[in-house]
């Protein structure tokens, strides 16, 4: 074919071959704001880690850091208590860097898969349904298993076993929750306004078990349901990370494998199922895999609300609905998100606390009320 | 049908639909459906509506699994073949197209390739994709928005997505209902070029008898979940006909390029509003 080249370059210059760069601009606008917010979120690891009841200087933060990381490149801080200072917070931080990534991450998905962007691990029921099992956990432990006290030394620090009991009932009420809500809309095929459905009235009864624990708790066990609820990051430690990062991580990298089909949801159920995507199976799955990932989170840390409708909402506003580029980009941004208010907690009053849960919650309201106000590029999906 | 399959080294090249019996609970609602889509031919389903045609478009797609009796394609029961198989042989477009889709049209189009893509896209999916686009001749909108667009525009891009399915038959839901007058005609031209360059089949639920009368090769009209009649539009579509399944008086005159339907209100005594 003599000619080959040359239709090969009326097609180039046709108009119509333009898709492919329109759709490469558009990644890298995508993996511009990734990279963007990659720094910010470091930048705010180390002020997060400098920062708190005792400032460090910058440089003896990072020093500290290094000096853990390779001992023989980097020299010691300048005072040596620095250094407790600095991993006790370095664990925070990135607690609360996977906890931010895991809600934004659940809140991107449910409301990618259930084509709603006001669906979040909140709307759906599952934060309820975690706190349900915590208050259950915190009531019942005295009278179940009273005279057991002490608990498990892991990786150096101790977790209590009054502690554990509630974190794994709140973990499991979390997916129970979930699985409540597949099977309530199964009747009703996929729909997903009966997801949602079923998700609100799941969230209801649960909120009534908690009102009624409280109710029923004294003083000690109304303010621990109370802490609870609010969110904090006052469990984190060596350990804590160790068994949230590789979940989390897990879950993101499956999540992210089935971005690609989340995307051919939303030209709609009949469409996708027509394309080739199960779409009750990946529905069902990426309920379950994101409930997962979020329920390990929060019981360890609580209640922690917004961050799964903020960072999405914020990252679709800036780059389009692409699941694929939104996963990672509202990880970010979720992860930057309670890593600052956690921040602003620990500072604003200090030495005392103020927990997470409140200040995510004022600038949450914030952010929405400015939405609402602003209303020149409607977040739709 | 009045045409026999076509054999092409014993294995017949058409869609079709053996004594179909399609229903929701107990309600049956297509009955011994039976009827061909040959490759290269447009076949439009007509009748009333509540009469079925979008239950048939969607069982024929496999969004809905038969009651009873079967649709092959390249010879095989659609039962049996696999999801992702199955989506290159059949293009879906939808009657309505969700109107919260929030996106952008290259996107849009792009979603057509899901049979076909990985975790990305390849540059033969690229290449589909524009070859959509300049097909439907929707360059300029690529880097719009959906939800900016308008009627027209979007059913062109849905339209563009089905294509860069390449599909063997290409399915349709009343693409024209929400279309106006020359958009009607763009949309049925449209189908009519790809038949001629792809040797596809085409299956589409029309309302408008003389679109299905100018632009379709054969007919089948339903009524009551049943066929009424089928076979060229000329011979389907007529007084006794129109009268029997649209409970509507007309006249069938010879017109500038051949018969169109003409509808006689004055005889009409009421209207049957039913849905």
């Amino acid at each position: 074919m003599a000619d080959g080249d040359t239709l090969k370059r009326i097609k180039e210059l046709d108009s119509g071959n333009n898709i492919r760069s329109v759709y490469d601009a558009s990644v890298k606008k995508k993996m511009a704001f990734i990279i963007g917010t990659t720094v910010l979120l470091v930048i705010m690891f180390f002020i997060s880690v400098a920062v708190g009841a005792v400032d460090i200087p910058f440089m003896d933060t990072l020093k500290a850091i290094g000096h853990a990381i390779v001992p023989n490149l980097v020299d010691e801080p300048s005072k040596s208590y620095y250094v407790g200072f600095v991993k006790t917070r370095s664990y925070r931080a990135i607690l609360c860097i996977v906890t931010g990534i895991s809600l934004a991450v659940a809140g991107t998905i449910m409301q990618g898969i259930l084509r709603n962007p006001l669906v979040s691990p909140f709307t759906l029921g599952v934060s309820s349904a975690a706190s349900f099992g915590a208050a259950m956990g915190i009531v019942f432990w005295g009278s179940i298993f009273g005279s057991v006290t002490g608990g498990i030394v892991l990786l150096g620090s101790t977790l209590a076993y009054e502690d554990i009991f509630t974190m794994i009932l709140a973990f499991v009420f979390g997916l129970v929750s979930i699985l409540f809500v597949i099977l309530l809309s199964r009747r009703a095929d996929v729909s997903r306004s009966t997801v949602i459905l079923a998700g609100v009235i799941i969230s209801y009864l649960f909120q009534a078990g908690v009102s009624l624990a409280k109710y029923l708790s004294d003083d000690d066990a109304l303010r621990e349901i109370t802490n609870w609820l609010l969110g904090g990051m006052w469990n984190a430690s060596l350990s804590t990370d160790l068994i949230v990062i590789p979940i989390v991580a897990i879950c993101l990298i499956y999540l992210e494998f089935l971005a690609p089909k989340i995307n051919v949801l939303a030209a709609g159920d009949d469409v996708a199922s027509s394309l080739g995507i199960d779409v009750k199976k990946l529905r069902n799955t990426g309920l379950i895999v994101s409930t997962f990932m979020t329920s390990v989170c929060i019981a360890f840390t609580g209640i922690i609300g917004f961050v799964g409708l903020m960072a999405p909402h914020l990252c679709r506003m800036i780059i389009g609905n692409d699941t694929k580029y939104l996963v990672p980009a509202s990880a970010l941004v979720g992860g930057f998100i309670v890593l600052l208010s956690d921040t602003v907690g620990r500072v604003i009053m200090r030495p005392n606390e103020l927990p997470v849960g409140i200040f995510m919650y004022i600038i949450g309201g914030i952010f929405f009320v400015w939405m609402m106000l602003r209303k020149k590029k409607e977040v739709r999906l | 049908m009045d045409d026999a399959p076509q054999e092409e080294g014993g294995q017949t090249v058409s869609l079709r639909l053996e004594n179909l019996v399609q229903g929701y609970g107990k309600k049956t609602v297509l009955n011994d459906i039976s009827f061909e889509v040959p490759e290269g031919k447009m076949v439009a389903v007509l009748g009333p509506n509540g009469c079925g045609k979008s239950t048939l478009i969607k069982t024929v797609c496999k969004i809905i699994p038969p009651k009873g009796g079967r649709i092959i394609a390249e010879g095989e029961d659609i039962s049996d073949i696999d999801r992702r198989e199955f989506s290159k042989i059949i293009g879906y477009v939808p009657q309505k197209y969700a109107p919260s889709d929030y996106m952008q049209v290259f996107d849009a189009i792009l979603i057509g390739r899901a049979p076909y893509m990985g975790w990305s896209y390849s540059d033969e999916d690229f290449e589909a994709a524009a070859d959509a686009v300049d097909e439907m001749g929707i360059a300029d909108l690529i880097d719009k928005d959906i939800q900016d667009l308008s009627g027209g525009q979007i059913q062109k891009v849905i339209i563009a997505r089905a294509i860069a399915q390449k599909p063997r038959y290409f399915i349709l839901d009343e693409p024209t209902s929400a279309l106006d007058l020359r958009n009607q005609l763009n949309t049925l031209r449209t189908m009519k070029r790809i038949i001629d360059k792809q040797n596809a089949g085409v299956l589409v639920a029309l309302h408008d008898l003389n679109l299905a009368m100018k632009f379709a090769d054969h007919v089948v009209m339903l009524k009551d979940g049943k066929v009424f009649a089928a076979g060229a539009p000329e011979e389907v579509i007529n007084e006794d006909s129109i009268m029997a399944v649209y409970n509507v008086s007309s006249e069938i005159v010879e017109g500038r390029g051949g018969k169109y339907v003409h509808i006689c209100e004055d005889e009409q005594e009421d209207y049957d509003l039913a849905e």
